[in-house]
């Protein structure tokens, strides 16, 4: 069977769990060869040798680090066609007086810092032959959310340099898109939802209910494969007249 | 080979020319069965050849005649999946202070109330078994544009309709999305520039370069192709989390 990546290569940062790891899957199932990159060694290498992919273990907010993970693609596969910028922090929950408990740094320098440093080191490649940019942005970068004022001002950004890199690399053939995901139910935002549950006094299966079933019109969560799909249809020649937008999955929140 | 859209049914209005015979054409190629609506009659007719669809001729300004798309659709088929609000028109450009309000509600008749007279009758279908509505905006339902006062106030107007009635709709399984299109390809384009071309004493080629081409990062118009690739997107379960949402399709204008 042909696959609609067939020959390709992509890097997927935080590859190892959750959205990243369906994307690296599906990209694999479509033919496509993937870098996984993500911090901790262990889950990358799992999501790699499922898919006869390559494991790089990269910080993405250390310019060292993703100066390696481009070059070890390079060295591997000598091509890049993809970039999916999608490692990113979700720090804690604070209101606006409580924000010196929060770590604004370290979520800048993965959520925003991360973003444009794998875009200056991908750039080369991509423009050897043209290719596409996926940036994981988040509903909260058009709406905000209480309590997340750093993650929402980080995601804000990612749709900043989406736009802006769109433009730049347009005449290269590099697309540059982003997706905005309302909270998707991956292993981590299980365990986020069942610590809110505690919280709130309520069963993990009310906090489903109420904060993210009841909150789109679909009455569904987002799963990471929808996002994966999506990523997808970003990533191959289906959206070639397609740069500089975003796109919001949310089961149709208000 | 399996086709993406392999045992769904589709009414594609303005189906006859253009995007929407692209969309025709591009949904049979994924294994649907397809019902082309257009006014003009002949049209309708050689596109529905071509795929073995159901030609149906109809203005969408018509009740009784909308009414009439969706019982064929019915008898023929006995069912409807996706609905592709295409049928549309793009006026002639002129200022506020010149508009001749009989095109002003020709423009709204056509634009929004063919949309939502196709969403009022496809929907009792649709509620069966759960299924897409795919409206066609516009770029300039995003960002007005001079001299379009009426086709920028009907683009808007779809996007309008798309949201409230994603909201309504959603819980009976039907998403609602819109597409949002750049300068595509099409022999209304080219009927348009040449007679802008033959008024304001520049040449065709001047006019696509400085109006269309320039402007967007990737340098250059739109294939019909693309714009069907994306209601594939829209019309399928890659895009099951996605309702009340719209995606620009503009080769990255800014």
């Amino acid at each position: 069977m042909s696959g609609l990546l067939d020959g390709k290569v992509a890097v997927v940062t935080g590859g190892g769990s959750g959205i990243g790891e369906a994307v690296a899957r599906l990209f694999a199932a479509e033919g496509c060869r993937v870098v996984v990159a993500g911090r901790r060694p262990a889950p990358i290498e799992r999501v790699a040798d499922d898919i006869a992919g390559l494991a790089i273990t990269t910080d993405v907010g250390r310019e060292d680090d993703v100066a390696a993970l481009i070059a070890a693609c390079d060295d591997a596969f000598g091509r890049l066609d993809i970039l999916i910028n999608n490692a990113g922090m979700v720090p804690p929950r604070a209101g606006v007086e409580d924000q010196d408990t929060i770590p604004w740094e370290a979520t800048f320098a993965v959520n925003v810092r991360g973003v444009i440093l794998c875009i200056k080191h991908a750039a080369p490649m991509l423009k050897r032959r043209g290719g596409a940019i996926v940036n994981m942005a988040s509903r909260v970068a058009l709406h905000g959310f209480p309590g997340q004022i750093p993650y929402s001002a980080s995601k804000f950004a990612v749709l900043g340099i989406t736009q802006s890199v769109a433009q730049e690399l347009g005449p290269f053939g590099v697309r540059v898109n982003a997706l905005c995901p309302s909270a998707t139910l991956t292993e981590e935002q299980r365990q986020r939802l069942a610590e809110r549950a505690r919280d709130q006094g309520h069963t993990v299966d009310e906090q489903l209910e109420t904060e993210i079933l009841t909150a789109g019109a679909l009455y569904r969560a987002v799963m990471p494969e929808d996002v994966a799909a999506t990523t997808l249809f970003f990533a191959s020649n289906r959206s070639s007249a397609i740069t500089g937008q975003h796109l919001v999955i949310d089961a149709g929140r208000p | 080979m399996a086709g993406q859209l392999d045992g769904k049914v589709a009414v594609v209005t303005g189906g006859g020319a253009g995007i929407g015979e692209a969309i025709c054409r591009g949904f049979a190629n994924e294994g649907c069965r397809v019902v082309v609506a257009d006014r003009e009659a002949d049209w309708a007719a050689k596109v529905a050849q071509d795929i073995a669809g159901l030609a149906v001729t109809a203005d969408v300004t018509s009740e009784t005649e909308v009414k009439a798309i969706f019982q064929a659709c019915d008898q023929a088929f006995g069912r409807l999946d996706v609905v592709v609000n295409n049928a549309g028109v793009v006026p002639s450009q002129v200022t506020a202070e010149d508009m001749d309000m009989g095109e002003w509600d020709q423009v709204i008749a056509i634009n929004v109330r063919g949309v939502i007279l196709c969403t009022k009758h496809g929907i009792p279908l649709l509620k069966r078994e759960g299924g897409a509505i795919v409206n066609m905006s516009s770029r300039v339902g995003y960002h007005g544009t001079p001299k379009q006062s009426h086709y920028a106030a009907s683009k808007f107007a779809v996007r309008g309709i798309t949201e409230s009635v994603a909201h309504e709709v959603g819980p009976l399984g039907i998403r609602v999305n819109s597409l949002c299109p750049g300068t595509v390809e099409t022999e209304k384009l080219h009927e348009r520039v040449a007679n802008r071309a033959k008024t304001s004493g520049r040449t065709v080629d001047e006019i696509m370069e400085t109006t269309f081409i320039k402007p967007a990062a990737l340098g250059r118009t739109i294939a019909p192709d693309e714009i069907c690739q994306a209601a594939i997107f829209l019309a399928t379960d890659a895009s099951s989390a996605i309702t009340g949402t719209h995606l620009k399709i503009d080769a990255g204008r800014p």
